[in-house]
Parts: C-alpha cells; sequence; structure tokens
C-alpha cells in the first residue's frame, strides 16, 4: 500500500479488524509448540482457540485477499514453527505422540489459511532451503504411519486433523522440489525407514497412496506429483509413473473398487497438473502415453456417470493437444485497440494463452500449416462433443480448450471450428449444447477468434438462444442457456468497436431489455441488465440507451413483479423498444408454463396498450380471442387473463370494439358458460381465469345483449360454487361488477330479485354447506342499492352460515369463515352509504342488536379436525368483522347517532369486544396474536367510542404504538399490564392460560416467564387473583380438555414458578383440589389425567389439611386403569417423600413407603400386587383405603383376555 | 459452478479494476478521462451519455466508467458482472458557489452500503486555473473527515495540463490492487 505522503490528505483504514487477534493465536500456537517438556494445553483449549480462529478467517472467504496485508505475520511464524518441529522429528526425535500432536496443531490453523487464501498465496510465504526437504519428507511419512494407524495415543482433535497436517506437507513440499539442485545431492539417508530406494522415488510413492484419498489431500497430492514429475532432471520417473498410471487405468473394471474411483481423479488431476507445469518441448516425447491414458479414460465405464472424470478428460486432452501445436502470432485477430495511460493506442499484444515458462520456445507464422490435422481434427471434434455434455463443469472446460486450441490454429482451421459450434445451436440439439455453444462464442470473442465478418451469422443464433425455454414436464430448461447468452454478447459488447456492431445494436439492445424485464430467473434479468449496460457503455449510439439502462438496473429488474408492471411500462415508453416487449409478451410470455407468470404478463400487457395504440391494442384482442379456445391449458388459460385485462384496459383508453369484436366476444360468452368448458386437468385455473374475464367483460362494459348479461350471471353463479377460495373470490369480484356494470338501471325490484333474493334463496336449497361459500361471499358483497332494503333477511342469512350448530346441516368452517366475511363487506357497504338518519337508526339497531353479538360468538371458535385448529380461521376472520363494525359504530357516533342503546352497565357490548380481542392477542398462535394485537390498537383510536370502552385511558396508554410491538417475545410483556385491569383481567387470563399451558414450545416458555414476572410485580394480591381466575375457567369449562389441560398447566407453573405453595389460603387449594380430581374421574384422556395428577401432587406440599387429602387421592390414583399414570403417580409420591421434613418423617413410616413406591413395578406389576402395595402405603401414612376398593378395576387383571386391547392401549398411553 | 465463479476468475487473471467517475456536472470528469487516454482535452462538450473505457496501466486494466450528467447513479454502482471497486469523485475547485451542493451529494454516495468496500479518490481538478481552492480548504468545506473507515484520498489535478491525475490514479490503483491482486501474480 502506498505510504501516505505529506502533501496528500487522506486514510488508509484497517480492512481487517480481527488480525491482531488472529496474530495473537497464531504466537500462542508457535509458542506452545515449541516449548520445553510437556504440552500444557489441554485438548479442549487447544479446540476452542482453533475454532476461534476459523471464525475469524472464515469472515474473509469471499474477499480473501483483504487478508494479504497479514499474511506474512500470520504464515511465517507458523511455517517456521513448522520448518523447526520437522527438523526436530528428523534428527534429536523426541515422545513421537507428543511431537506429531504439536506439528498437528501448527498445520491446522496453516491449513485453515490456506483454505481461506488458496495454496498458490500461502506457499510463498514458507521456507525453501534445500535441507528443509528431507525433514519436510519424513515428517509426512510419519504422519501418514500414524494417520494409518490411528492409535489411541493421540487425543480426539489430533485424529480428526491429520489429513489437514498432510495437506500442509504437501504443498510445503510441492515448494520444497522446485529447488534448483539436483535432488540426488541432498539425499542422505537412504537407509531411513529400510528402503534404499532415493527420495524422488520415495516421495512418489507415499503420493501415489495419498492419490487414493477422497478430498483435498488428493488435488494436494496431485500437485506436489506435478511439480516432481516435471523437473528437468526427472523424465524417467515421470514416465515411470505415466506407466503406472496407465497400469492402474486399465484394471480389470470387474475387480474395481469404490476407491478405485478416486484414483482415477487422482491419477487424471495429476497427469493434468503435469501437463499444465511442464514445458512443451519437454512433454512432447511422454505426449503419446498420455494420449494412451485419456482413451483409457473415456474407456471406463465410471467417465459416464461422474462428471468430474469427463471435465479431468476434457482438460487432458486440451493441455496435451496443446504441447503438439505450436503457438502462433496471428495478425488477422480481431482486437479492440487497447490504451495505456501511456498516451498512445497500440495494438494489444496477442496473448499467448498456455505460453511455456521457457523463452525457447518458437513460434509458428501464421499462414504456416499445421502439421496434424487429423490429430487437430479429432482434438476440436472431441470438444464438440464435451461441449454438448449434461454437466456445466464439464462444457466449460471443454469452452476454454477450443479457445486455446483454436488460438493456435490457423484462419481457415477456426472458420470450420466456428461452423461446427453454430451447427449446435440447433432445434434437436438439447440444451446442454445450447449452453456449450454458447460458452464457446464467448471464449473465442474473448481470445479474438470471431472475425467480425462472421458477426451476421453469429448474432441471430444468439438472440435465438436468449429465447431459450423449453418446457420438460412440469418446468422448463433454459435459464442456463439464456444466462450464457447474456454472457455472450457482455463479451461481445467488450471485444468489438462500434463500427463493427454497428447494424446489430438495436436488435441486441431489443432482445438484451425484453430478457431484463420478462425473464422468468432472476439471474437472467440481472445479466440481461447489465449486458445492456455494457453494450451502451461500450457501443454507444443505442436509442435511449442510457434512459433505459437507468429504467432497468441491476436493483429493478430483481423482483418479477416490478420487473414486469414497473420497469417494462417504463422501457416501453420509448418507441424503439414498446413493440418488442408486447410482441414477447403476446408471443411468448401469455402462454407460458407458469401460471404466476401468465398473469404478471396478463397485467404487463395491460399497462402497455395505451402506449402501443389502438391498433395494437385489437390485434392483440383478435389473436387472444383466437386462443381462448386452444386445446392446451396453458394456452388457453393465457389467452383469457389477457383478454381480462385488455378488454377493461381498452375501454379506460378509449379504443371501442367493432361489432365483429363484439361478436367474438360473445361466443367467447357462450363458450364459457357450458360446463364442458371446465372440463379436464387443471379446470380450477380455468375457472379463475373465466371469473376473471367475466369480470373484464363487466368491467368494459362491453355492448352486451340481454340474454349475454344472463349468461354471464348462470356463469358466475355456477363459479361460485367452486371450493376453491381464489376462484369463489375472483367470481364475487365478478359479480361485483356485474351489478355495477349491468343492473344498476334496473328497477330496485328486478336487481333484488337476481341478487340478494336469489342467493338467499341458493343457499336455503343448497343441502352441502360447503358449497354455498361462494353464494354466501356474494351476498355479503351486493351493492348498497340493494342491502338496504333487506338488510335484516340478509344479515339473519349470514348469521346462520356463520355460527356452528349441533344440527344436522350446521355449516363448515370453511363456510363459516365465508359468513363471517359476507358480514364484513355488508358492515362496509351499509356503513359506507348510511346517508340518512333513518338508514343511520337502523344500521345502529344492526350493529347493536345483531352485528356484534354474532361476532362475539364468532370469535369463540375453537374447532379442531385433524388439520389442526381450523377455528381460529373464524376467529381471525371474525377480528376483521369486528374492528369494521366498531368503525362502523364510531362513524354512527361521529354524525351524532342517537347514542348506544347500553352505553353503561358492566356488561355493555364495547367492552366485551375489547374483551374477546384481548383474549385472543394473548392465545397461542402468533399470528392471531399478532393480528388481535393491532385490530385493538387501532379500535381503541377512535374517539368516538371512548365512553362506551371501559378503562379506555389505560387500554391506550397499553396500545400505544412502541417500537417493539411486533417482536413476538415482548408481546407478551407488553400486554400483560392489563393483568391490573379487573374488568379485562378474566379475559386476558383465558388467551394466556392458552399459550402459557400449550406444549412446551417456545410460546409457552416466553408466556409463562412474562406471566411470572407480571405476577412478582403485583404483588401478593395479583397472585390470588390470577389463581383464583383460573380456578374459574376450571370450574366454567369442566369437561373441555382443550381448555382444562393448559389451565392446569398454568397453575402447575404458578406452583412451580411463583411458589403459589406458599402464598395460596387453604380456601383456593380446596377448592382447586376438587377441581383437579373430579376432572380424573372416569377420564379417559391420559394428557389430562397426567396434568390433573401433577396439579394434585403440587398441592401436597401445601399444608394440612391439604396435604392429607391430596396426598390420600395421589395414593388413591395407584389403582387408576392406565399404568403410565400408575408410574406418574408413584414417581410424585416419591418425589414428596423424599422431601419430607424431619417431623413428618418421624410421623409417618417414610422407609417402608419409598421401598413399596421404589419397589414395586406400578405399570407393570400383577394387579393384586398393586392393590396391596398400595393398601400397605395408606397404612405407613395412617390413612384408611377407600372403601369401594373392591370395585376398582385394574386392567392388568384383564390382561389376559384382552391382549390386543391392552398393546393398543399401551400404544396410545405412550409406551 | 456457475458462470458467475468462472468471470470473477477471469477478471482475476486480467487484472480487471472497476473504477466509477463521478462528480456535479462541469466538474471536468471527461476532460481527465480524455487526458488519461491522451486524446484531445481542448474540445470537451458536457457529457450527455455514460462511457466506458478500458484503459491498460501498471499492468492493470482499468474499466473506467465516466458516468457524466446522471441524475441517479444507483444503475451504475453494480450490475451482474462486477460491482465498483473504486469511485473517483471529481470536483471543480473553482466553484466555490456549489461546494456545499458537491459535498451534500458526495456523502449521500457514501453511504450507499453497497458501496462500502470501495475506495474513494478526489480529484480536487482545475487547479490550473487561478481561484482554485487548496485541497485542505475542500477538505474542510466537503467534511470529509467524517467518512468513517473508507480508504480515501484527495489528490489536486488540473484535467487540462494533465498534473497530479497520473498520481491519484496510482494511488487509487495501488489502493485497490492491494486489496484484491496483491499476490495474484
Amino acid at each position: 500500500m502506498a505510504a501516505p505522503d505529506d502533501e496528500d490528505l487522506g486514510r488508509d483504514a484497517a480492512l481487517v479488524r480481527e488480525a491482531d487477534d488472529m496474530k495473537a493465536i497464531v504466537r500462542e500456537t508457535v509458542e506452545e509448540a515449541e516449548a520445553e517438556g510437556e504440552c500444557k494445553t489441554t485438548q479442549r483449549l487447544a479446540r476452542a482457540r482453533v475454532d476461534k480462529f476459523k471464525a475469524m478467517i472464515e469472515k474473509y472467504k469471499e474477499q480473501s485477499t483483504l487478508l494479504d496485508p497479514h499474511l506474512k505475520d500470520l504464515v511465517l511464524p507458523l511455517a517456521t514453527c513448522l520448518k523447526r518441529l520437522s527438523h526436530e522429528h528428523l534428527y534429536e526425535p523426541k515422545d513421537k505422540v507428543e511431537s506429531l500432536t504439536r506439528v498437528v496443531r501448527v498445520c491446522r490453523l496453516l491449513h485453515m489459511i490456506t483454505t481461506v487464501r488458496g495454496y498458490k498465496t500461502v506457499k510463498k510465504f514458507y521456507p525453501s532451503a534445500p535441507e528443509d526437504v528431507e525433514p519436510a519428507f519424513y515428517l509426512l511419512r510419519s504422519l501418514k504411519e500414524a494417520s494409518e494407524a490411528r492409535s489411541d495415543a493421540f487425543d480426539e482433535a489430533t485424529l480428526e486433523s491429520f489429513w489437514e497436517a498432510h495437506c500442509t506437507l504437501l504443498v510445503w513440499l510441492s515448494l520444497l522440489v522446485l529447488i534448483p539442485f539436483d535432488l540426488a545431492t541432498i539425499d542422505t539417508r537412504e537407509d531411513q525407514g529400510g528402503g534404499s530406494e532415493s527420495i524422488v522415488v520415495k516421495i512418489v510413492d507415499t503420493c501415489k497412496a495419498f492419490l487414493l484419498n477422497a478430498g483435498l489431500v488428493r488435488d494436494m497430492a496431485a500437485h506436489l506429483l506435478s511439480q516432481l514429475l516435471t523437473r528437468p532432471d526427472s523424465p524417467g520417473v515421470l514416465k515411470d509413473f505415466l506407466e503406472w498410471s496407465q497400469a492402474n487405468l486399465s484394471k480389470d473394471s470387474a475387480a474395481a473398487s469404490a476407491s478405485d474411483v478416486f484414483l482415477t481423479l487422482g491419477i487424471s488431476c495429476t497427469v493434468a497438473a503435469i501437463f499444465k507445469h511442464g514445458s512443451r518441448l519437454s512433454l512432447r516425447a511422454i505426449a503419446p502415453l498420455a494420449w494412451q491414458v485419456i482413451e483409457l479414460l473415456e474407456s471406463l465405464p465410471e467417465s459416464r456417470s461422474n462428471s468430474l472424470i469427463r471435465k479431468l478428460r476434457c482438460k487432458l486432452l486440451c493441455r496435451v493437444g496443446l504441447v503438439n501445436l505450436k503457438p502462433r502470432l496471428a495478425l488477422w485477430r480481431y482486437s479492440l485497440g487497447s490504451r495505456t495511460t501511456a498516451g498512445a493506442v497500440v495494438q494489444q499484444t496477442v496473448r499467448r494463452e498456455g505460453e511455456r515458462g521457457d523463452g525457447s520456445e518458437d513460434y509458428a507464422e501464421d499462414e504456416e500449416d499445421v502439421e496434424e490435422i487429423e490429430e487437430v481434427e479429432e482434438l476440436v471434434g472431441s470438444f464438440l462433443e464435451n461441449l454438448c455434455d449434461k454437466d456445466t463443469i464439464v462444457r466449460w472446460s471443454a469452452a476454454k480448450g477450443i479457445g486455446r486450441v483454436a488460438s493456435r490454429l490457423p484462419k481457415d482451421m477456426i472458420a470450420d471450428i466456428i461452423d461446427s459450434v453454430l451447427e449446435l445451436f440447433s432445434k434437436t440439439e438439447g440444451d446442454g449444447a445450447w449452453h456449450g455453444g454458447c460458452l464457446a462464442l464467448a471464449e473465442l470473442a474473448w481470445r479474438g477468434l470471431l472475425l467480425p465478418q462472421q458477426l451476421s451469422e453469429i448474432i441471430p443464433k444468439v438472440v435465438e438462444a436468449l429465447r431459450y425455454d423449453v418446457k420438460r414436464g412440469a418446468h422448463s430448461v433454459g435459464s442456463h442457456v439464456r444466462d450464457a447468452g447474456c454472457y455472450v454478447f457482455w463479451a461481445f459488447s467488450r471485444s468489438y468497436s462500434s463500427e463493427v456492431m454497428g447494424e446489430h445494436l438495436p436488435v441486441i439492445a431489443r432482445n438484451l431489455l425484453v430478457l431484463s424485464c420478462f425473464d422468468r430467473e432472476i439471474n437472467c434479468r440481472r445479466a440481461a441488465s447489465a449486458a445492456f449496460q455494457e453494450l451502451v457503455g461500450r457501443q454507444g449510439k443505442i436509442a435511449h440507451g442510457i434512459e433505459a439502462l437507468t429504467i432497468a438496473d441491476y436493483f429493478t429488474v430483481s423482483s418479477r413483479k416490478s420487473a414486469y408492471l414497473t420497469v417494462a411500462p417504463k422501457i416501453a415508453a420509448f418507441d424503439e423498444y414498446s413493440g418488442s416487449l408486447a410482441e414477447h409478451l403476446l408471443d411468448t410470455k401469455l402462454f407460458h408454463w407458469e401460471k404466476v407468470l401468465r398473469e404478471l404478463a396478463a397485467k404487463a400487457l395491460a399497462t402497455l396498450v395505451p402506449m402501443l395504440g389502438e391498433k395494437f391494442a385489437h390485434g392483440a384482442l383478435i389473436a387472444l380471442l383466437g386462443k381462448a379456445g386452444d386445446l392446451e391449458l396453458d394456452i388457453r388459460h393465457g389467452a383469457i387473463v389477457g383478454l381480462s385485462e385488455l378488454l377493461p384496459v381498452m375501454r379506460e383508453s378509449g379504443f371501442t370494439l367493432t361489432e365483429a369484436e363484439i361478436g367474438e366476444v360473445l361466443k367467447l360468452i357462450q363458450a364459457v358458460d357450458d360446463p364442458k368448458y371446465y372440463r379436464g386437468k387443471g379446470g380450477t385455473i380455468i375457472y379463475e381465469a373465466v371469473c376473471c374475464l367475466l369480470d373484464g367483460i363487466c368491467k368494459a362494459k362491453v355492448d352486451l345483449p340481454g340474454d349475454a348479461v344472463g349468461k354471464i350471471d348462470h356463469c358466475i353463479s355456477f363459479c361460485l360454487k367452486h371450493l376453491s377460495t381464489i376462484v369463489q373470490e375472483y367470481a364475487v369480484n365478478a359479480f361485483k361488477s356485474l351489478c355495477f356494470a349491468y343492473y344498476d338501471g334496473m328497477p330496485l325490484e328486478t336487481q333484488i330479485q337476481r341478487t340478494a333474493s336469489k342467493y338467499m334463496d341458493l343457499i336455503g336449497k343448497e343441502r352441502s354447506s360447503l358449497l354455498c361459500q361462494g353464494y354466501v361471499l356474494a351476498l355479503g358483497s351486493c351493492p348498497a342499492k340493494i342491502m338496504w332494503p333487506c338488510a335484516d333477511e340478509v344479515f339473519s342469512c349470514l348469521r346462520r352460515k356463520a355460527l356452528p350448530s349441533e344440527e344436522a346441516d350446521s355449516s363448515e368452517v370453511e363456510t363459516r369463515v365465508a359468513a363471517v366475511r359476507g358480514i364484513t363487506s355488508m358492515c362496509k357497504t351499509l356503513s359506507s352509504s348510511a346517508n340518512t338518519g333513518e338508514q343511520r337508526g337502523a344500521l345502529m339497531d344492526l350493529l347493536y342488536g345483531s352485528i356484534i353479538p354474532c361476532l362475539l360468538e364468532t370469535i369463540d371458535d375453537y374447532t379442531i379436525d385433524n388439520r389442526g385448529d381450523i377455528g381460529s380461521w373464524v376467529r381471525h376472520e371474525s377480528m376483521e368483522a369486528i374492528e369494521v363494525s366498531l368503525f362502523a359504530l364510531d362513524s354512527l357516533l361521529r354524525e351524532g347517532g342517537s347514542g348506544a342503546p347500553s352505553t353503561s352497565g358492566k356488561d355493555n357490548v364495547e367492552t366485551n369486544v375489547v374483551g374477546a380481542l384481548i383474549k385472543q392477542s394473548l392465545e397461542k398462535i402468533d399470528r392471531i396474536r399478532h393480528a388481535a394485537y393491532f385490530h385493538t390498537r387501532r379500535i381503541l383510536g377512535l374517539t368516538n367510542l371512548e365512553k362506551n370502552i371501559e378503562c379506555w385511558t389505560q387500554l391506550r396508554e397499553i396500545y400505544r404504538p412502541g417500537s417493539e410491538e411486533t417482536d413476538n417475545s415482548n408481546l407478551f410483556d407488553h400486554l400483560l399490564a392489563i393483568l391490573r385491569l379487573e374488568q379485562y383481567r378474566n379475559c386476558a387470563i383465558q388467551g394466556l392460560a392458552l399459550s402459557a399451558g400449550g406444549l412446551g414450545d417456545s410460546v409457552s416458555q416466553t408466556a409463562v416467564s412474562s406471566l411470572v414476572r407480571s405476577v412478582e410485580e403485583g404483588g401478593e394480591g395479583m397472585l390470588m387473583a390470577v389463581a383464583w381466575d383460573l380456578h374459574a375457567i376450571l370450574v366454567k369449562k369442566t369437561g373441555t380438555s382443550r381448555v382444562v389441560v393448559p389451565v392446569m398447566r398454568t397453575i402447575d407453573f404458578l406452583f412451580s414458578k411463583a411458589s403459589l405453595v406458599e402464598h395460596g389460603d387453604t380456601k383456593l387449594f380446596e377448592a382447586l383440589l376438587t377441581e383437579a380430581w373430579g376432572s380424573t374421574r372416569g377420564c379417559r384422556d391420559i394428557v389430562l389425567l397426567q396434568v390433573a395428577l401433577s396439579l394434585i401432587a403440587n398441592l401436597t406440599y401445601a399444608k394440612d389439611p391439604i396435604f392429607t387429602a391430596s396426598f390420600y387421592k395421589l395414593i388413591a390414583a395407584l389403582i387408576n386403569r392406565y399404568p403410565k399414570i400408575r408410574r406418574c403417580a408413584a414417581e410424585h409420591l416419591y418425589m414428596r417423600i423424599i422431601s419430607f421434613e424431619e417431623d413428618e418423617e418421624e410421623r409417618f413410616d417414610v422407609d417402608r413407603a419409598t421401598e413399596l413406591v421404589t419397589e414395586v413395578s406400578w405399570d407393570t406389576g400383577a394387579a393384586a400386587d398393586i392393590k396391596t402395595a398400595r393398601l400397605d402405603l395408606f397404612k405407613c401414612f395412617g390413612m384408611e383405603p377407600p372403601k369401594k376398593i373392591e370395585n376398582s378395576k385394574v386392567q392388568v387383571a384383564k390382561k389376559d383376555e384382552a391382549m390386543t386391547n391392552y398393546a393398543a392401549l399401551v400404544n396410545s398411553a405412550g409406551y | 459452478m456457475g458462470l458467475l465463479t468462472v468471470i470473477k476468475k477471469v477478471k482475476a487473471k486480467e487484472k480487471e479494476i472497476r473504477l466509477l467517475m463521478v462528480g456535479l456536472d462541469n466538474a471536468g470528469k471527461t476532460t481527465i478521462v480524455k487526458n488519461l487516454c491522451g486524446e484531445d482535452v481542448s474540445k470537451t462538450s458536457p457529457t450527455l451519455g455514460f462511457e466506458i473505457k478500458t484503459l491498460a496501466h501498471n499492468g492493470y486494466k482499468l474499466n473506467i466508467w465516466d458516468v457524466g450528467g446522471q441524475t441517479t447513479l444507483r444503475s451504475y454502482w453494480r450490475n451482474y458482472y462486477e460491482q465498483t471497486e473504486g469511485l473517483i469523485w471529481v470536483i471543480d475547485s473553482t466553484d466555490v458557489r456549489r461546494l456545499e451542493d458537491c459535498k451534500r451529494e458526495l456523502h449521500k454516495l457514501l453511504v450507499e452500503e453497497r458501496l462500502a468496500g470501495a475506495t474513494l479518490l478526489i480529484f480536487a481538478n482545475k487547479q490550473d486555473v487561478s481561484g482554485a481552492q487548496s485541497q485542505e480548504d475542500l477538505l474542510k468545506a466537503l467534511e470529509l473527515d467524517k467518512m468513517g473507515e473508507r480508504h480515501w484520498r484527495i489528490v489536486s489535478c488540473s484535467g487540462v495540463t494533465g498534473e497530479g491525475v497520473g498520481k491519484g490514479l496510482d494511488w487509487v490503483v495501488e489502493d485497490i490492487a492491494a486489496r484484491i491482486y496483491m499476490f495474484n501474480n
């Protein structure tokens, strides 16, 4: 980094904050590794340190270059330490385990740095003296032996990390073997380890063993081998290695095992690396051997399934192929003149790819022919084949290969290659071929090998690639092709001058913009936008280029919706682009395989129509009408949805429909009126589309004859019966538009007859309440004019459907939801149209007298079925309805309504409503809690209700918008202040108990801790009040285990967390005991039994008489019919007995009792034993056993006669 | 391996750096770019569009994005293929009247989180004209010390004579290269 000089002002801040910490860890590790004597640091400590280091350094994975300024300080101490350790290991060996453990610890850190920054960079800091070669190698070998032996002497962390040490040492050796002396000269200890081979052979053998490894160690070994074998002094070893490789690859495939695949990969890696590092001339000699390796690779059966092998083969093809070709200075290559800051424009010197290290390379003259034409043709053919591979990595490798090889070929041969690449762009080829073709084109353009005159042939192909989208089953493929197409254009923009690109620019620009607006995938939209940006910036001359790139940039195209509905209309404001955008929608995207996209496309088309003018609109209309009857579902759906958006926008733009067009629309209405139209797979989406279409026709107020309107009405009624809520919703929209467009002018009688009366009639007649949902919704959304005269009838009809009843025709939950929704929209309609005093009075009566009481019932819907708490849907909808009705009330009062009928008195309606909402806002479903919270807050904002809601001011204070209101954990804390308001406490407790006593999830935990906190803050009085409230719920809801279980659990929490035992009084405990014991009688609900038992057990900690009473009950429960409960009771007893005080221990026969409780197998023992044991227990505590003991049924007695039943029971009891 | 990984690698191999040239209108951005390219600086008219120029500089390949007279710069910060590595903010040192504007715009740009990693070079341009503010004065006026942990430097220069331009560019390239390409030889 430049040192700040005096004259300039500026700052160079540190970018790596953790640098010092990391260095400290390095220092510690080094000090410890070099310390004398036993290693003091424990395994755990060392691991914690390594983890810390890892956490710090891994942050830099993305931008590892940031570490570079610190790299020296991090790597050098470790590497030096490693060197010292390796010398010590070889020359003055100490305890092997100890020293290897130290090595591993040092290597772990080094390896971590290496993974983040890359071995090529880190390697540079390693020591590279010739005397290190042997120590490093022998250390590696010791490590290898130690890791294979997996001796117990090593701690776990070391055993796990041996591979990291292997990697590190291999990397180091790969540097060391480059020393410029003959390796034989440093080979001193040939006898070490028994072998007499040279060190080179030893290294090679060790590496060969590592090539079998499945992980990183293999790659590092390959790297080391490539460095070692390409040394000028080891051609013999290289040849041996290749022969060994060949022998290994050609092993009988039947005998091949899994590890052979790894060996194959290892060998290919090594050979590829050798051909990367070696010099061209020296490798020529062994090229034939390498060709054989390639052929062997191809013939391997694994290569078909293993893409890595194919990729490596492709890499080898390229590298070995290049060995036979001379580099070439081709002056004909196209190259955009590159400027330097020196100021002169110079012709860029041709990059010489794959240029070898030695300068003695000879270059081929441009026109010189290639000698091995056949070989080259074969090579290129092989690449073309690999371009179509099913795996991307192989295609990439092939594209690169083509580029490299082409740069060494004469012009006419390249032209042939380009022709062959272009042949890949054909309909018969798969997506892989298209993608590979794009990659190859980009690679060739990048190297300046595509000549300008070839562009006019190439560009149309790439444009086609931009549109590549092939349906395959339920999805489509091609996003990678489009992405690569953008890349090609990006590369073109950078490689060619605007003179060359000139005529092609408009085409490219149009297509890129279409893609950035309308592609399905975010990466393609972004890629297209980037390519367009580059095109504008490099080529200039693009009409409205800058405006367009500002509109469709990286950020705006990220969301598909905004790309379609915001970006596209803005781009279409430029005449150059509007046409192609609209055409693309009309030709492609409206009929896309994905429904969401078709719907978006329809909406986008509507936004474009005003800009494209009347002629286009009529053309589009006719085209879509033609496709509305298509046999293919996607096309039919797209066309109908398109029409439904097109018709209204045409009306808004003032484009009138011709008679012929109206005729076509009429025909379509006829067609959709036929139930046959909806038949077939995916009919639901046609229902949706038809509803939209009818809505669109009505909105557009197409000039229709009367019978067509009747058809629309009929069709809407038909769709309303559909079970999908989306269809219902769309149908209701269409119904509303219909009323507005075609019925509005009719006499009121007829209107009512055709709408409200008709639907009330249908609801009455319809047997299955499920099918009523749509009717109910439609009924609720009748326009005000129709609603007023028959409000009472409509409401009572809705009410019937909104409330669950015991009758057989009781409505389903879905219908109840719809009915409540209907009430909501009814309220809205009436409230917004109550203009006269009379109407206001009527509405007030309706609200107080019927609507709000009804909603107070619906908000108490706790229906459960196998889908879970489905009543919550009704509750959720009811809260919305309540808000709407209270808003209506508020506006009535503001208008000076006659005041509420029940303004005073404790039981007024508004207070009850708020209470119900408070209850919901503390219940266990997160969604409901939040909805309730926000509804309540909004209701408390209604100033005209102030005097009708009790404690209005305090509630306002609690519900004041705060910063943390949306955080669920705080919602409980936030709202529990309500416990202080006596009027609402009961409601709050009702809700809270459901959350707190729910299953032990996070909601329960937060609820409980909030409850405990507020009880503590509220003092003893509060605790008692809460406890009594809970008791009251138990009394009221006896038998409803949905409520009783959580309430009992909550009381349990009050005992365990708020020490209710100490604060409560006998009266309360008695009452609780009665409830708990009462609920266990004849109870077959295991969960309830358990909870009740636990409550009784809690009561045993209270003083007499509660202690005796509850203890007695606990013993009594020992003969419960369920084994699990019996065991549970025994456990509770045991827990109680061991916590007896001294005086109690004296009073009772505690020893005998303990023995009984623990020794008897209460759950599985024989009935008789259990009974006797229980009687004994009673005696221990001086209690009289209950008299009717004989009648008690212990089911174990029936074990033999009902084995199967018992098994089922055991199952259900959770054993 | 996705396309982006490959592109990233290619970029690293070619040692590419992307610089965004910004500043108020008439600050002299295009003149500086022209000077760098060795083109005639005498007839520069207000830049209407934007232009990407590629320059070789000390072994690096600079893609200079000259964004003149654009109302919104957001579109240029990054795209699918690349991010902005360096910002060059050009000030007309003689335009005292608009220093306040300049400060506001600059700080507005710098709070943009997506530019957080970019190195900032400030060219105090038009030093050859009399009445030009010194860089110390500009530093105070622009409140550059409030910039947090960014790498930045202010350099006096003249787009017309070319003085200082090379020096500034050297710094910005070195700073970025130190971050990005230190050992990628």
